[in-house]
């Protein structure tokens, strides 16, 4: 093959290396679903994969989890400036999950390994893991009433874990010795590692292909290429300034709400996410960190450009943001943060989304449900014996938008995952799902609807089982834009064996928040119930067509009563 | 007038430091800046120039929130 010079690199060619770099990533995903022990990585999904240049750039990604994507390149040049480059060695793996260096919250790792190409690093492969289980004060390890970081479970800067190939032994001693589940999290740290060989593997491909000096010159030039999009996005909307909020209805300590204030300036090809608005930072866990916010905005621009845009460390160039440390925004330390990462985070592509719609409505979608509903469950299993934990996340409805209805049960926008099939759950824990439907009315009604929730009922079949639980949107709910309505809020509820209706938690184990609780027990024939919540509606219900209303009459979505009085609809007969 | 500088806390210290602009923390490499008499610490040129180009215009130094900012942002919004 006749090779190109490097200051002439042609579109195509840079096509097929951007391809190859997310078919990589998308292969060390399918590795890591293959290989993981626990649902959340096999079933759930909850894992990004991605590429870096020595400099700590993203330059290769695929479809994952947003917040993981917009953040990793955060969470790597931390690890670059920390340790430096020259710590990297041939078949090392690094790993680092600290929110006060550049991560999320503290259940998603990072690993890490150098590709050596000519005796040098040419660039890494990486991804980031939501671990189920790395201790703390619950099990699943997402305390919903923390109000420090050292009771969410075991902070790890960045370290080896693999030096040449070969276990660094003491560090997994001291890392399994404090997670509930050490033999999971055993296969799930495999299941990370190795797709990083995987990823090696092909990249080495690459390069043997491409030579070093070429492959790295295409990645310098997607960076550009997608920075100059962006670029060219932001620069045909509207200059102006354009304010939007959303808040957290509590903090699971102190029942108050938590508001989260944008000022968007959007200034020729710039634009700038001022946060400074934005409450103080909350005791509890739903403090978001600065790479979090970060991830946010990025992807609320990725929701309103070009979907040609190639997603790397260019596009985000663009973007940039102020916040103040101490703020909901950008927690300082010691301050919580497990929950800014779930809840909080869909919260403030919300925000985004609406800032933006002062500068291109046709675009943006109603809020969505935007909480993940995190339920963590742990205990001794009845019939296997040994202790279990899971993290378990139930779909929203997202917002309807200026063509379409609302996503029904969707991960929030922060995520990609998946929902974990019921025979799974059944199998592994012993719950029994006693329903699990979509909730009717539960999407804003618009003249496309907002996004339906849904409502799931776990009966307890084990004489105890320890759980915690981090929602928001149960007394909030998701707004509705240019005259759609709310979506319903959601919820969790319990009747105890015996009872005859659900319940709040405060009403039955005296929690603060009915939606943020930790370590409550609940025994055999307890009746759990989830409830995700809707999104908001996009347009006036009257202007819904009169045969979108009648589907949804038909299918149960839309009651006969909220037809008649949401959408004037008035069934036949 | 800026330098860059190094982080000087020994290996088993972190230092929580800042950027003065966007607000991340900084590892070790850090840009030390005179504003108009006060020292402040930035992760990056392009923040320090956001820092006099946009912060100290639109919120200047030490910005807090006023008192009725919720009433204002509502108004203000997108419905």
């Amino acid at each position: 093959m006749a090779m190109q010079r490097i200051d002439q690199i042609d579109p195509v060619t840079l096509s097929v290396v951007n391809n190859a770099f997310v078919n990589i990533c998308r292969e060390m995903g399918t590795a890591m679903m293959r290989t993981s022990y626990s649902p959340i990585f096999n079933e759930g999904l909850d894992f990004s994969c991605m590429m870096f240049n020595t400099s700590g750039d993203l330059i290769g990604q695929a479809e994952f989890c947003p917040t993981m994507l917009g953040s990793c390149q955060y969470a790597m040049k931390w690890m670059l400036d920390e340790v430096g480059l020259e710590a990297f060695g041939p078949d090392d793996v690094f790993i680092h999950n600290d929110p006060y260096r550049g991560q999320c919250h503290m259940p998603e790792h990072l690993v890490v390994k150098a590709v050596f190409w000519e005796g040098k690093p040419w660039g890494f492969v990486a991804n980031i893991a939501h671990v189920g289980e790395i201790g703390g004060m619950a099990p699943g390890s997402f305390a919903a009433d923390a109000t420090e970081v050292y009771q969410e479970g075991l902070r790890l800067p960045p370290i080896k874990i693999k030096e040449h190939g070969e276990y660094v032994k003491d560090v997994w001693k001291i890392v399994l010795a404090n997670h509930r589940t050490p033999k999971t999290s055993w296969g799930d740290y495999h299941a990370m590692i190795g797709s990083l060989h995987v990823a090696e593997q092909r990249v080495l491909e690459l390069l043997e292909k491409y030579g070093g000096d070429f492959l790295a010159a295409c990645a310098e030039q997607l960076l550009s290429y997608s920075e100059a999009f962006m670029r060219a996005e932001i620069a045909e909307m509207p200059d102006g300034v354009y304010e939007a909020q959303d808040c957290m209805e509590d903090d699971g300590v102190t029942d108050r709400p938590y508001w989260l204030r944008l000022r968007l300036t959007i200034k020729g090809d710039e634009a700038i996410c001022d946060w400074s608005d934005s409450d103080d930072q909350a005791r509890g866990p739903i403090n978001a960190t600065f790479v979090v916010t970060a991830a946010s905005c990025y992807s609320g621009f990725l929701h309103v450009v070009s979907d040609d845009i190639p997603i790397n460390s260019g596009c985000y160039r663009p973007i940039r943001l102020v916040t103040r440390p101490g703020s909901i925004v950008n927690v300082k330390h010691p301050g919580p943060s497990v929950g800014g990462n779930t809840e909080t985070h869909p919260h403030i592509q919300n925000v985004v989304l609406r800032a933006l719609a002062g500068a291109v409505p046709d675009r943006v979608p109603a809020m969505e449900g935007a909480t993940a509903c995190n339920f963590l469950f742990g205990g001794l299993h009845p019939e296997y014996g040994d202790y279990y934990t899971n993290y378990h996340i139930e779909g929203s409805g997202w917002g309807g938008t200026a063509d379409h209805d609302g996503n029904a049960v969707l991960c929030p926008n922060n995520g990609n995952c998946r929902n974990t099939p019921v025979e799974v759950l059944e199998t592994k824990y012993p719950f029994v799902v006693e329903r699990y439907a979509l909730r009717n009315d539960s999407g804003g009604p618009g003249r496309f609807r907002g996004g339906l929730a849904s409502s799931r009922i776990f009966r307890v079949a084990a004489p105890e089982i320890t759980v915690s639980a981090l929602f928001d949107r149960t007394k909030t709910t998701a707004r509705g834009i240019f005259g759609g309505g709310p979506g319903a809020s959601g919820g969790i509820f319990i009747k105890r064996k015996g009872d005859t209706k659900f319940r709040k938690f405060s009403e039955v184990f005296g929690t603060v928040s009915d939606s943020k609780f930790t370590r409550v027990i609940v025994t055999e024939g307890d009746e759990i119930l989830l409830n995700s919540a809707g999104g908001g509606g996009y347009g006036s219900p009257l202007e819904r067509d009169r045969d979108l209303v009648e589907d949804d009459f038909r299918q149960g979505f839309v009651s006969p009563e909220a037809a008649a009085r949401d959408y004037g609809y008035r069934a036949a007969g | 007038m800026s330098g860059w500088i190094e982080n000087d806390a020994p290996w088993y210290e972190q230092r929580m430091l800042h950027c003065g602009c966007c607000g991340r923390l900084i590892a070790k490499h850090l840009l030390v800046a005179d504003i108009e008499g006060e020292q402040k610490i930035f992760c990056s040129a392009a923040c320090e120039q956001l820092y006099r180009d946009y912060v100290l215009v639109e919120r200047g130094r030490n910005y807090r929130p006023p008192a009725k900012v919720l009433e204002a942002y509502e108004e203000r919004m997108v419905k």
